[in-house]
């Protein structure tokens, strides 16, 4: 494709340590601005500390060992010192987990903890409040001015991450890196926090990383596909032909295993580990 | 065929209580009036959003929620109306598997323990080596290895937990099991396995299913029968095949179409 954007990050030879376990061996991709990559993969195929990693969110050496190079219009966030690196995350590289109830601190308002936000990263904003409304009302809360003062228990789960998403936006950030986003919610709320995903960054025209281990979700949604296995990506390319004619054993094996509405089987098809190398 | 649960009428409301004096204010109905039949050696499945009242329907079956109203009967029997010490044998005889294998297991007892802990209340007169040889029995079952039977929870993958959960289920030899999203927390290829499993032992136990789920498309493929609850009460009920190809209540087709297709 000619119109591809520029990458506005370029991840190169990224591996990440924990000891003797290699968790990410030697990893490169890159993400175009306004554009969704989804990584997939399953518990353990390096998927969230590649995430992690970006910002530097995983405990510090020696438990951990980072390398590799991580450019962010054209700066190396490896390099940067602790002072530089947070003016980019959260800033521009913001999160959203899977779950957010834990994300969420239990003893503030959701209003108190999108100003820490502000504060920290938008001091061109002269009135807080006002920002605060705005965003809660671009992520789909309805009477923000009421829900500014509520605290995350009084929420459902499928508001309380819309209140992370808010939280993360309000930063007006260039990537948002979304691990898991939906995992813990019911298909119905799962399917308006992806419409509502796939609405803000057309209107927003950031760059999101999803990453997740349902390759339902990504139909529809992200541009590309990378697929983790054991620390490696085994097969990288556009949505739909990775889903459609998935070329690596791994990705053909993991997509065969997901039941599919309509289309009932005797049984449930599982990945031999030992069939791919 | 007789069924082997019939539930008729089944209410289960909380008190909301609130004030100084913890007055009751009013009342959730979690569960508002629901009947429905599990037909023996069937898979009946149980779906709908959180707070639809489907675990608490499960819950309420054995016990771990109050029945405000209406009756369970099993094999013919109101287990609403018995004694504790009546009820004990359906303990046995009725089991769940819960949704999140890692808070289910205590973390502080090896295999042998959290399985045979079941053996010891239900089979007193087993000594401790035929525990042992009985929970090694049961972890060929669920597809776990001998060596397993030593280790804590923490040394275990998330399927690998569901499958001691499973295994620690089977032990009382029960005839029903309430299986409350038995594969939510899992990976899709865990997910498959896990299945698999489930589908394989109810054939070679003749075990009966309520399977509660979210998950529709898993649904389809376990079930042969489905119930869709939606606010306390019971939406639509339907064999399998019918309501996935012509669903018959706006609430059903809203969760059909949330289901992510590609």
């Amino acid at each position: 494709m000619n119109d591809q954007p520029a990458p506005l990050l370029q991840v190169s030879d990224l591996s990440i340590r924990f000891g003797e376990l290699t968790a990410v061996d030697r990893i490169s991709f890159q993400i175009g601005k306004g554009e969704t990559v989804a990584v997939v993969g399953e518990s353990g195929s390096g998927k969230s500390v590649t995430a992690l990693a970006l910002t530097r969110l995983l405990p510090p050496a020696p438990a951990c060992q980072v390398t590799g190079q991580i450019q962010f219009r054209g700066q190396n966030l490896a390099a940067l010192d602790d002072q530089g690196l947070r003016r980019i995350r959260g800033k521009e590289i913001a999160y959203i987990f899977q779950e957010p109830s834990a994300s969420l601190n239990p003893v503030f308002t959701i209003g108190a903890q999108i100003a820490e936000a502000i504060r920290l990263h938008r001091p061109d904003v002269s009135d807080p409040a006002v920002e605060i409304i705005r965003v809660l009302d671009l992520v789909g809360i309805r009477d923000p001015e009421k829900r500014f003062r509520s605290y995350p228990h009084q929420l459902s789960g499928g508001m309380q991450q819309r209140a992370m998403i808010a939280m993360a936006l309000v930063c007006q950030p260039a990537i948002l890196v979304a691990d898991e986003p939906t995992t813990a919610l019911d298909v119905t709320i799962q399917a308006q926090i992806i419409d509502l995903l796939r609405e803000l960054k057309a209107k927003l025209g950031m760059s999101i990383l999803m990453i997740t281990h349902n390759f339902g979700i990504v139909h529809g949604f992200a541009d590309r596909v990378l697929v983790m296995f054991r620390g490696k990506i085994v097969e990288e390319g556009p949505t739909e032909q990775v889903l459609r004619h998935p070329r690596h054993p791994y990705t053909q094996a993991l997509i065969g295993c997901i039941p599919r509405l309509g289309q009932k089987k005797q049984r449930l098809t599982t990945i031999d580990y030992s069939q791919i190398t | 065929m007789n069924p082997l649960l019939e539930v008729t009428g089944l209410k289960v409301h909380f008190p909301v209580r609130s004030g100084v004096l913890q007055r009751v204010t009013s009342q959730v109905r979690a569960v508002d009036g629901i009947s429905f039949a599990v037909p023996e050696g069937a898979t009946v499945g149980l779906v709908g959003e959180s707070g639809s009242g489907k675990s608490t329907t499960g819950k309420a079956v054995i016990r771990l929620a109050p029945v405000t109203a209406g009756t369970i009967s099993y094999r013919g029997v109101d287990l609403t109306t018995l004694s504790r010490a009546a009820f004990l044998p359906y303990r046995k005889q009725i089991q769940m598997i819960f949704q999140d294998p890692y808070n289910s297991l205590n973390p502080r007892l090896t295999v042998e323990a959290i399985v045979g802990e079941a053996l010891e209340i239900h089979f007193p007169q087993m000594n401790r080596g035929a525990r042992r040889a009985r929970v090694l029995e049961l972890l060929d079952l669920v597809g776990l290895e001998p060596k397993h039977i030593d280790r804590y929870p923490h040394e275990f993958s998330g399927g690998q937990r569901q499958r001691i959960g499973i295994a620690r289920t089977l032990a009382v030899e029960p005839e029903f099991i309430i299986c409350d999203e038995p594969v939510s927390a899992l990976d899709v290829s865990v997910q498959a396995q896990i299945v698999n499993l489930l589908q394989d032992l109810q054939k070679r136990l003749k075990l009966t299913y309520l399977f509660i789920s979210h998950d529709l498309a898993v649904v389809e493929h376990v079930c042969s029968h489905v119930l869709v609850m939606q606010n306390g009460q019971i939406v639509e009920a339907a064999p399998a095949e019918q309501l996935y190809r012509d669903p018959q209540h706006e609430y059903t087709r809203k969760l059909l179409a949330a289901v992510p297709a590609f």
